[in-house]
């Protein structure tokens, strides 16, 4: 979690909204910080490993499940059945192991709050045959579940490859852009690499219930990443410049 | 640099917590191997493994890509469990030299090789391996453009340049496994004995497509459903991925494809710009990376990306890779003819580092590389100067003799890139007040300057006067490429070092600007840009 990042965003651990869904995009850089600082961010300072035992943390791991499902035949329905089908249908299965995971488990003590769902990422199950659609169907299925039903928060990662016109890509990344409550896009410079200024971070928040002042904001901020953190400082304000 | 792209996976969790299906931060890259630093009381738990060491950064286990200089580029090396895409040049003759280096060095540490091809036997592949150097003739090799002779072990001390006396020196005596990046002689084939002994594994296509294997139903194209087939299979017979109880291997697999996406596998990427089969290849590289994370493996893959009709997949392709590098030759482009790349042979594009549990990557300050092929060695060489990466020994320009300006030429080289930068930066920024783009070197106030405007400043000596670099509008325009030229010329006409008494005597802002020329600590770097341009 980074702390700058939750200032920029106006939020904290403790008071964050519930019902949203995040898009993270990048476009010419890795946006996998991003990623890391909401896992740490819902996490709330537990670690991995520890989240795991507990059951706090549900993890599909799309790379191992691969290799389970080509190389050995699976009796009951795997999430990523996708993989052995010639014609590859929808994520249903996927869809139906996130329901799963994250039903209410009726213990009587409630432990945790509420759930997030964090996709990282969606555009290499465009890589994997999907289409653009089958995967917009998937997000509204869970957005459904977990966003209105379940009053959880969703997390997902899209590439955005920019110039090298993937039309599924697009669609994929308006269809979710025009879904989501606040985007945040990692850009890399227009000018190419920096040693101290590795991208530009843009924030949108898309509120259509607020009047049209306050319905679309945009903030821009660059950004350094270093070994533990990033840090965050407007166009032009890199510490080193200055 | 786009990072790894992590798979499409979802992870949902109950409650407050986010589960994430970023491969990188969670289990797939646990510590395999053991640290450098063996102890021996922990026992046989930190055997280490030939031809690998932990990365500096994070601690991953890396192997050597067989190029000392591409190690060096990547961060250390290629970490196990990774994939290395390479571009293909045009015409197919520089990817292989990098493919059998890979595997060569393989050989050389003992690693177990898998080659796979649709082209070429692979047994004729391992053939044609280029034959690993010894390191006194290593040292030969490099001493044909060193001015620093390898003289009697006493002298040594003395005529290394200050700067590099804290370096290893090179070890004298055969090759040693234990060493980490080996060099390799082009133009000798390794010898027979070395192939003989080492534990390969062969896929030609054609051989495999005929026979009737048991295909489990996938939407791949034949070949590549086969190809997995025969890696999983190689991996778990042989206990790379620890899961067979009766094989316990500690030992490194390299995985080298050849070609792959080319028609010859059976795919249409390449022919047509919507195949049917678009995205066979970029499954074959999910699942393929899938294999690898789970195993002590490592696997480098040639792709001839530049018959890819379509630029969607190549994004596609370089996302679903760790490490990509594009390899560009001049051959048959107008840069054949361009005087700045008469030495070279083509450019060399490091487009992606993997972040490997970690938020940052060891990228290369230098982004402008090129290499060339020698008579026996192939070198990548970067930045402004283009000075020679996998050399240890510092490329000297000039032949002076003289200590002192050895001292100051050697400064050239080495890891500064950024000083260089600065160097080009402070050029075009900080002179462009005193002339359009058009710049001449000048010394200062002595009569005798005008000898040295053509050649450059010569005998600034020891004397109490001082000397300044004055930069004098000139008619013609010059860039800052053609300054760099007459800096090459200052150079070999020994520019020293200031005195203490000269440094007192000149201003702030030459004494900065001569030594940011010379590529010397200078302290203050930020200021010395300002003063520039408030000049």
């Amino acid at each position: 979690m980074f702390v700058e990042l939750n200032n920029l965003l106006n939020t904290a651990p403790d008071r964050a909204e519930q019902g949203k869904l995040t898009l993270l995009c990048d476009a010419k850089t890795d946006g996998s910080f991003l990623v890391h600082h909401f896992l740490s961010f819902y996490l709330k300072g537990v670690s991995l490993t520890m989240a795991r035992e507990r059951g706090q943390l549900v993890f599909l791991e799309g790379l191992k499940s691969a290799v389970d499902v080509v190389f050995q035949a699976q009796k009951e329905p795997h999430p990523l059945q996708f993989l052995r089908e010639a014609n590859a249908g929808n994520l249903k299965p996927l869809f139906e192991f996130v329901r799963e995971a994250l039903k209410p488990v009726d213990s009587g003590e409630a432990r945790w709050t509420y759930p997030v769902l964090l996709v990282d990422d969606l555009s290499v199950l465009l890589s994997l045959g999907m289409g653009a659609v089958a995967v917009l169907d998937f997000i509204h299925y869970c957005r459904a579940t977990v966003c209105w039903e379940l009053k959880g928060n969703m997390v997902v990662l899209v590439h955005d490859s920019g110039d090298a016109e993937d039309e599924e890509n697009d669609i994929l990344l308006n269809g979710l852009s025009h879904q989501s409550h606040l985007i945040l896009r990692a850009e890399g410079l227009a000018t190419g690499f920096c040693r101290d200024v590795h991208g530009q971070l843009r924030i949108l928040w898309r509120r259509p219930s607020q009047p049209a002042v306050h319905r679309d904001q945009s903030f821009t901020y660059q950004y350094k990443i270093q070994d533990k953190s990033v840090s965050f400082f407007a166009k032009g304000m890199s510490p080193a410049v200055l | 640099m786009a990072a790894v792209a992590t798979c499409g996976s979802v992870a949902a969790s109950t409650g407050s917590a986010v589960a994430t299906a970023s491969k990188s931060n969670v289990t797939s890259f646990q510590r395999r191997g053991p640290r450098a630093s063996v102890t021996n009381d922990s026992g046989p738990r930190l055997v280490s493994i030939a031809g690998t060491r932990p990365s500096v950064r994070n601690g991953q286990l890396l192997v050597s890509t067989g190029l000392p200089a591409l190690d060096q580029l990547l961060g250390g090396g290629l970490a196990v469990g990774t994939v290395l895409l390479i571009e293909e040049d045009k015409y197919n003759i520089y990817s292989p030299l990098l493919f059998k280096y890979f595997l060569a060095e393989g050989i050389v540490n003992g690693h177990t090789l898998l080659v796979a091809s649709a082209k070429e036997d692979p047994a004729n592949i391992l053939q044609e391996l280029p034959a690993p150097l010894l390191d006194d003739k290593c040292k030969k090799e490099f001493d044909e453009d060193v001015y620093n002779h390898k003289t009697p072990e006493s002298n040594i001390k003395m005529k290394i340049a200050w700067r590099y006396q804290l370096l290893p020196k090179m070890e004298i005596g055969p090759v040693s496994s234990s060493r980490f990046g080996h060099y390799y002689d082009a133009s000798k084939r390794m010898p027979q004995e070395l192939i003989e002994a080492s534990n390969w594994h062969g896929f030609f296509l054609p051989e495999k497509i005929s026979s009737t294997l048991k295909v489990e139903p996938c939407s791949l194209t034949p070949g590549y459903t086969k190809l997995l087939q025969f890696i999983q299979n190689i991996i778990y017979e042989e206990g790379f991925d620890g899961s067979n109880p009766q094989k316990k291997q500690r030992n490194i697999l390299r995985i080298g494809i050849q070609n792959l996406g080319s028609p010859l596998w059976g795919d249409d990427i390449c022919c047509a710009e919507n195949g049917g089969n678009s995205h066979s290849l970029t499954k074959f590289l999910y699942v393929l990376r899938g294999l690898l994370r789970t195993s002590l493996s490592a696997c480098i893959i040639t792709m001839p990306t530049h018959l890819i009709q379509n630029k969607a997949i190549i994004a596609r392709v370089t996302t679903l890779s760790d490490v990509v590098v594009g390899l560009e030759s001049f051959i048959g482009s107008e840069r054949e003819t361009n005087p700045l790349y008469k030495d070279y042979h083509g450019l060399i594009h490091i487009r992606q580092i993997p972040r490997l549990n970690n938020l940052i990557c060891d990228e290369s300050d230098v982004k402008d590389l090129a290499f060339k092929l020698k008579r026996k060695l192939f070198t990548i060489e970067a930045g402004v100067q283009w000075h020679d990466l996998g050399s240890r020994q510092p490329r000297l320009l000039g032949s002076s003799n003289s200590p002192a300006s050895a001292s100051l030429v050697a400064g050239i080289t080495g890891a500064h890139h950024h000083t260089q930068l600065i160097f080009v930066f402070l050029v075009e920024m900080g002179f462009h007040h005193v002339g359009q783009a058009g710049l001449e070197l000048l010394t200062s106030g002595d009569s005798s300057a005008s000898a040295s405007q053509s050649a450059g400043i010569t005998g600034m000596s020891y004397r109490a006067r001082p000397r300044a670099l004055y930069f004098k509008e000139n008619k013609s325009k010059v860039g800052a490429r053609q300054l760099l030229e007459t800096r090459e010329e200052h150079l070999s006409s020994r520019l020293l070092i200031l005195t203490q008494a000269e440094r007192l005597c000149m201003g702030r802002r030459f004494f900065t600007a001569f030594h940011i020329f010379n590529e010397l600590p200078c302290k203050g770097d930020c200021i010395c840009l300002q003063t520039c341009q408030t000049q």
